[in-house]
């Protein structure tokens, strides 16, 4: 059985160029130690890292320029890999199982 | 005034969870409403869904959204882009409007009965939010087909198609019944939010608005992929639903109800996603081949998760990667065939350049799948299409409800055998078109033994007169609503002229 990890991380509508653009930023910004793999077909973005992905509310207020609230992302979350943590302050996406 | 954050008072507000004392727990929750598969009442409390939404962030959030979808629409209304989309992407988008608007609706019932019967307050929270947004995708994909009415009007199947006896809706009512509409509660959390929305609903929604991105429909892409949002939400029921399954010791109950929904949508998308993603849209337009979506979202997205709950892959994986080669390349020939039994125009997608395509994705398919092809675009170039329309009809599987193509996989060397499955139950001979879907059946015959199919009434008698035509009135379908080859044969290339083919 390989342990390699598996890639988890958002799925965003291509509809909202700039806050996918940002959410790309961001999570490279979050993730300083993963490679970030971004996935672009148009109609979404898959941005993804092994094993647990991180993005937060401060690193997407920097890429937008502007405030923001977690909840904001919702339009353009059009899906994830991974199973999903929210809190106030960021958003984690994790699997555990390794086999 | 210092104000809380959201995570120090959600909880606090959502849970609203009390001890029954007027009423049994029985009269309360009934099991055919909301079967707590013997999980005692307080031992649900504890689910915690893991995407929280206030109901003011939903209202701003969903205003947004509508918002967004809106103005895109308004925006193209006003230009002739419908009549300039090519013919296969009308097929995918008529195609789509019908199957799923109104079922969108009925989705609507089985998240408001979660909302009633959810064994948790803030389960019923969440799935009142789900009520609001199965309504809204309902309302949406009724209203934007309705607008391009005077140039399609195929376009009133939207509306119209649940309330007609088309074979293909008999196929996705006898799905969504069994997976919301008539199902109880915890069962749909299951099947509907995490089988369907988490895994399946993926690929007609978010690989068909790639797709329509570069077929150049803004609109159809905007729409899907903003009903996709809330989808990714309101499927997150299905978790929270698993982990109290699998920490009461249920963890069967939940592979169970997986396990006979997974195969379930995979025959209903086979149908509707694989023929738009690989014959329908334009090839120059195609993001992946359906096998690959399938990989990428089901394969991998869906089953890493499902697995991270200790459970497994459904027992006929095997079954599933064999069929994901053959299966929705025989339903389309099938559709093609019997195209007047559909409400929207297929194309073939079979010129050279397409079958280089399908070769590619698929090896083998043009001695296995081309072969047919060849003798239909012979029948055309020789001035006979009525050579490539039927006279009978197909055995149905009792099931899926999808016609039987055992025997092209057995020619394509796929299947050992061409026969399909048969069981005897009851006085009655049920066939099925594959084990799993036999499968299905018994693990419920109760539920699925009175169901007629469309080939059942036929023979038995429903259908009157028990012709073509008649089956064709008895579908809902006008001879101007019949579906008819979208390219008048263009696929095919030029007819002969007599002489020379003589
Ligand atoms: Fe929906
Ligand atoms: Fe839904």
């Amino acid at each position: 059985m390989t342990t390699q990890l598996k890639m988890v991380g958002p799925v965003v509508s291509g509809m909202d160029g700039a806050l996918a653009e940002a959410v790309v930023t961001a999570i490279e910004d979050d993730n300083p130690d993963l490679e970030v793999d971004v996935d672009d077909q148009g109609g979404y973005i898959r941005v993804q890292t092994p094993g647990r992905c991180r993005i937060t509310r401060a690193s997407l207020e920097d890429a937008l320029g502007r405030t923001f609230h977690m909840h904001e992302l919702e339009p353009s979350l059009a899906g994830f890999a991974g199973r999903m943590k929210v809190t106030d302050e960021d958003i984690i996406w994790y699997l555990e199982r390794e086999d | 005034m210092p104000r809380l954050s959201r995570s120090e008072w959600y909880d606090l507000t959502r849970d609203m969870n009390w001890d029954l004392s007027y009423v049994s727990e029985d009269e309360a929750f009934p099991p055919v409403l909301s079967n707590s598969f013997g999980v005692p009442a307080h031992d649900w409390w504890v689910w915690d869904e893991p995407y929280k939404i206030t109901y003011t962030e939903y209202v701003h959030n969903q205003a947004g959204k509508d918002a967004g979808v809106y103005s895109v629409n308004n925006v193209l209304n006003r230009s002739h882009i419908f009549d300039n989309l090519e013919p296969g992407w009308k097929a995918a988008v008529i195609a789509h409007y019908g199957a799923i608007a109104v079922a969108e609706y009925q989705a609507g019932i089985g998240e408001a009965r979660m909302g009633r019967f959810g064994r948790a307050a803030a389960w019923r929270n969440m799935a009142t939010f789900g009520t609001l947004d199965e309504t809204r995708h309902g309302q949406l994909q009724t209203y934007i087909p309705y607008q391009a009415l005077a140039k399609e009007p195929r376009l009133d199947w939207a509306h119209k198609a649940y309330h007609t006896n088309e074979w293909g809706i008999i196929a996705a009512r006898h799905l969504f019944d069994d997976m919301f509409t008539a199902n109880d509660a915890v069962s749909t959390a299951i099947q509907l939010t995490f089988t369907f929305e988490t895994g399946f609903t993926n690929l007609q929604f978010l690989g068909m608005a790639a797709d329509a991105m570069k077929a150049g429909d803004f609109d159809f892409g905007a729409l899907i992929a903003s009903i996709q949002t809330d989808e990714a939400r309101h499927a997150q029921q299905g978790e929270p639903t698993i982990k109290v399954l699998v920490k009461a010791g249920k963890a069967d109950v939940a592979q169970n109800l997986l396990d006979r929904m997974f195969w379930r949508a995979w025959k209903i998308f086979a149908l509707l996603t694989g023929l738009s993603m690989d014959y329908y849209t334009p090839v120059e337009n195609r993001t992946h081949s359906f096998k690959e979506f399938m990989e990428e979202f089901i394969n991998k997205q869906f089953i890493d998760t499902f697995r991270d709950f200790g459970l497994e892959k459904p027992w006929y994986w095997d079954q599933l990667l064999n069929e994901m080669n053959w299966v929705h390349h025989a339903y389309h020939i099938g559709v093609y065939f019997w195209r007047p039994t559909v409400w929207w125009n297929p194309v073939a997608g079979v010129s050279p350049a397409e079958r280089e395509w399908l070769e590619e994705k698929y090896p083998g398919w043009n001695e296995s799948f081309g072969k047919y092809w060849d003798v239909m675009g012979d029948n055309v170039r020789n001035g006979h299409p009525e050579l490539t329309l039927p006279e009978t009809f197909p055995m149905v599987c009792n099931s899926c409800q999808v016609p039987v193509c055992t025997p092209a996989g057995y020619a394509a060397g796929y299947l050992d055998s061409p026969l399909p499955h048969i069981l005897d139950f009851e006085g009655r001979r049920y066939t099925f078109c594959s084990e799993p879907c036999q499968w299905v059946f018994e693990q419920d015959p109760e539920q699925f033994k009175g169901h007629l199919s469309i080939i059942d009434r036929f023979l038995g008698g429903v259908i009157q007169p028990a012709t073509i035509p008649g089956a064709l009135e008895y579908m809902g379908l006008s001879p101007e609503e019949c579906g008819v080859d979208g390219t008048d044969y263009a696929w095919a290339g030029p007819v002969i002229p007599a002489e020379k083919s003589a």
